[in-house]
């Protein structure tokens, strides 16, 4: 969602920059009388006398246009605060159901357990997880952060009995990851 | 650019909303012949049907406006690069990948590390590494060079990013005395 947001401030900065620059050189232009446009006190007379004075034939269509405009950019703006990357944040899911009783988990708990149990492996100074999914196959995004002498590949083994231990609590046989290293200059603990 | 882009969007789209709802009460005013809320009709109207193109506040709206718009929407052309470097798996159950951020730092940090090398800056592109430090003028660039390549490839190969970049130096004579 976040990648998506900031396609669409782009695309939509971009058009208005280019409606803006546009405007702005027409005006230049014409004050310098290299092109040849109708004064502007002429053009707001003309839509005085065609649109303002007779509201019975446009207002309508303005108010509505008027009104999705309003929308549409509350809703732009809105977008700018709430974009969270992936999605919004899940509910309690029912992992089982069965004739003796109902299993469900709190994401937002499997996520601290993980990460907590993520911050055991070695070379990990931080851990974040967020569960976008959990049926049919849990989702999960970790973001590690590694210490200064940190082995990436060790990190990514190391991972994986953690996210296995997940696998059980959540009865299911594997989960995607979208694992997130961030090597950082924090020295390793030092043990005496 | 994308933070900015972000308050510019807020920006833009709460004017934007303000400005809709204003004209909504202000057309429905004037479909029901009744007073203007905030819009002084007298005094637009008056500035309206006087204005020529050459008049002051136009050109200066006009200048603003192109100098604004133009470089807004030159900022949304400069290429933008990846959050995030894709690292390489052969588990279809996993995506692996590290912040570009944090591995210019990472790099930066064992860049720093090497001796005659001072403060380095470590920038990730698309295809390649670019590495700007200064060296002790009493060593050999060549020397450094050739550490600093080496060291740096180790370290992108134990990452073993998908794309793996290539590693540019630009090394200048250091301005302030090495340590």
């Amino acid at each position: 969602m976040n990648a998506t947001v900031d396609r669409v401030n782009r695309v939509v900065l971009f058009l208005v920059g280019s409606l803006f620059a546009i405007a702005g050189g027409v005006g230049l232009a014409a004050a310098n009388e290299q092109v040849d446009l109708d004064e502007p006190r002429r053009l707001y007379r003309q839509a005085v006398d065609d649109v303002v004075d007779q509201p019975a034939a446009w207002a309508t269509g303005a108010l509505a246009g008027l009104a999705i405009l309003a929308v549409l950019s509350l809703v732009w703006a809105w977008r700018q605060i709430v974009a969270r990357a992936d999605g919004p944040p899940l509910g309690t899911v029912d992992v089982e159901d069965t004739p003796l009783g109902r299993t469900t988990v709190e994401p937002v708990a499997v996520a601290r357990a993980l990460a907590q149990d993520l911050e055991s492996v070695d070379g990990v100074t931080g851990a974040k997880v967020r569960v976008l999914t959990v049926a049919p196959q849990p989702h999960i995004v970790a973001s590690v952060d590694l210490d200064a002498q940190a082995s990436p590949d060790a990190v990514r083994a190391g991972v994986e009995e953690p996210i296995a231990r997940a696998c059980r609590a959540l009865v299911v046989p594997a989960m995607t990851v979208d694992l997130r290293l961030n090597p950082s200059g924090t020295q390793p603990p030092r043990v005496l | 650019m994308r933070p900015l882009n972000r308050v510019l969007a807020l920006v833009l789209g709460l004017a934007l909303a303000i400005a809709a709802v204003i004209a909504i009460v202000e057309v429905a005013l004037l479909q029901a012949d009744r007073q203007a809320w905030i819009v002084p009709r007298a005094s637009w109207h008056d500035h309206l049907r006087a204005l020529r193109w050459d008049d002051a506040s136009l050109v200066i709206t006009s200048a603003v406006l192109l100098v604004v718009g133009l470089i807004l929407a030159l900022l949304q052309l400069v290429p933008r690069l990846p959050r995030r470097l894709p690292i390489r798996t052969d588990q279809d159950t996993r995506e692996v990948s590290v912040s570009r951020r944090a591995l210019e730092g990472h790099l930066t940090r064992v860049a720093e590390r090497e001796r005659d090398v001072v403060t380095p800056k470590v920038r990730i592109r698309k295809r390649n590494v670019a590495v700007r430090a200064g060296f002790a003028t009493t060593a050999d660039p060549a020397e450094i060079a050739r550490r600093l390549r080496g060291d740096l490839g180790t370290e992108l190969e134990r990452f073993q990013l998908a794309d793996p970049p290539r590693v540019k130096l630009h090394l200048h004579p250091a301005t302030r005395r090495v340590k």
